[in-house]
């Protein structure tokens, strides 16, 4: 079926079958390989991104179901200016072998955003639909605060 | 890491000493003899000269330029260090503390603090170094209270083999995680004081947590994952009870 998906600001129009996530639209069909896929079933948050600035796991999500504009780890900042948050995760060692690391930044925006991120207990609580197996979760969560401290 | 950073960080010294090595001794063939009572180790390389212990500088145009047809070039192998030494323990060594609180009736247990100190030698990137740190940390942690593979007892298949059911520390499990290094020089050491550092925030951080569980409970678990139904099944000690006022839970 058809699909239409503003993604980055830029609008696609794609013919995919009917239950494809939107996950695979964005790493097969438009080549954004940012989102990655830990678990296929939602349980990791690998594939966190934004739809209108709601964090969305997009292994879960049909790419026909979509209703809103999405925002991947693509879209966020320039390699020479970098978003806050990228530019916090260098700062604060926030990232190992770097498989979580564009769902644990969409999903960190999104909390930071919601004003939701005022202490170490809220957003760790916040932040536990993604996992790290490296363990770089302090780094993280010093990242997300700080950011969360600058952003009026 | 592992083994990745004294393995390959060898290799790279050996190159640049052979480098230094090389281009001290066609230094010396320049006009005046510059840093001929220079030996290699008194000599390094910066800001494009090499540079000796008195500050005697002689830019590596200089010498490039006077053997235009030479070509300069280092070697290192890695994998050397490898191997094992009779008289000398080459590993890294660390300490762990962990803090945990326990709900009294249903033994819910949150970590709380987990510290290690740790002496790995050469650190060469310490913001590196401690994240590896302090993510082995975490996985002790896991290990104690969370991760297992189940198999099905009579046709060997993995029962929890997604991540919903293959349970590792997420976020909200981590408090306070801190590791901190202690210094050590080791001189015997063949990769220039560099240790492998990867693995060590694992060993014995599960004991820790089982000992902190014991401390405020008395309830002694001597298997991991240290899952609810094993912390229930622990009978508690009769002599930590007696050492405790306002008794058990």
């Amino acid at each position: 079926m058809t699909v239409e998906l503003d993604v980055n600001g830029e609008v696609h129009t794609l013919d995919v079958p009917a239950l494809t996530p939107l996950l695979d639209v964005l790493r097969e069909s438009l080549g954004l390989v940012g989102a990655k896929r830990g678990c296929g079933h939602g349980q990791c948050g690998a594939c966190t991104v934004l739809v209108d600035g709601r964090r969305v796991l997009s292994c879960l999500q049909l790419a026909a179901t979509v209703d809103g504009a999405v925002r991947t780890i693509e879209g966020l900042g320039e390699p020479d200016a970098l978003h806050p948050l990228q530019q916090a995760f260098i700062d604060e060692d926030a990232f190992q072998c770097g498989y979580c690391t564009p769902g644990q930044i969409m999903s960190g925006v999104a909390l930071i955003a919601s004003g939701e991120a005022t202490d170490d207990a809220t957003i760790r609580e916040a932040m536990s639909g993604n996992l790290c197996r490296c363990g770089a979760y302090p780094g993280i969560c010093r990242a997300i605060a700080r950011v969360a401290q600058e952003t009026p | 890491g592992s083994t990745g950073t004294y393995s390959n960080g060898s290799a790279i010294f050996d190159a640049a000493d052979q480098l230094r090595r090389q281009l001290l001794r066609a230094a010396r063939a320049l006009r005046g003899r510059p840093l001929e009572r220079f030996g290699v180790n008194d000599v390094r390389l910066a800001d494009g000269a090499l540079v000796a212990s008195d500050g005697t500088s002689v830019p590596l145009r200089s010498i490039l330029g006077a053997h235009p047809d030479r070509q300069f070039e280092g070697r290192g192998i890695t994998g050397r260090t490898f191997g094992y030494s009779r008289s000398q323990a080459r590993g890294s060594f660390g300490a762990v503390f962990v803090e945990v609180s326990v709900e009294p009736v249903t033994l819910a247990v949150r970590v709380e603090r987990v510290v290690g100190a740790y002496a790995c030698g050469r650190i060469v990137e310490p913001m590196i170094a401690r994240s590896q740190l302090t993510g082995a940390l975490i996985w002790g942690v896991g290990q104690a209270l969370c991760e297992e593979s189940r198999i099905d007892g009579r046709t060997g298949a993995w029962v929890n083999d997604e991540i919903g059911e293959a349970l590792i520390p997420t976020h909200a499990d981590v408090r306070r995680v801190e590791a901190h290094f202690v210094e050590e020089t080791d001189p015997g050491n063949a990769a220039r004081g560099m240790k492998g550092l990867g693995e060590i925030g694992i060993v014995g951080t599960a004991a820790a947590v089982a000992n902190a569980f014991f401390d405020a409970t008395g309830r002694r678990v001597r298997r991991t994952p240290m899952t609810i139904e094993h912390r229930l099944a622990a009978p508690v000690d009769p002599q930590w009870a007696a050492t405790r006022t306002g008794g058990a839970a």
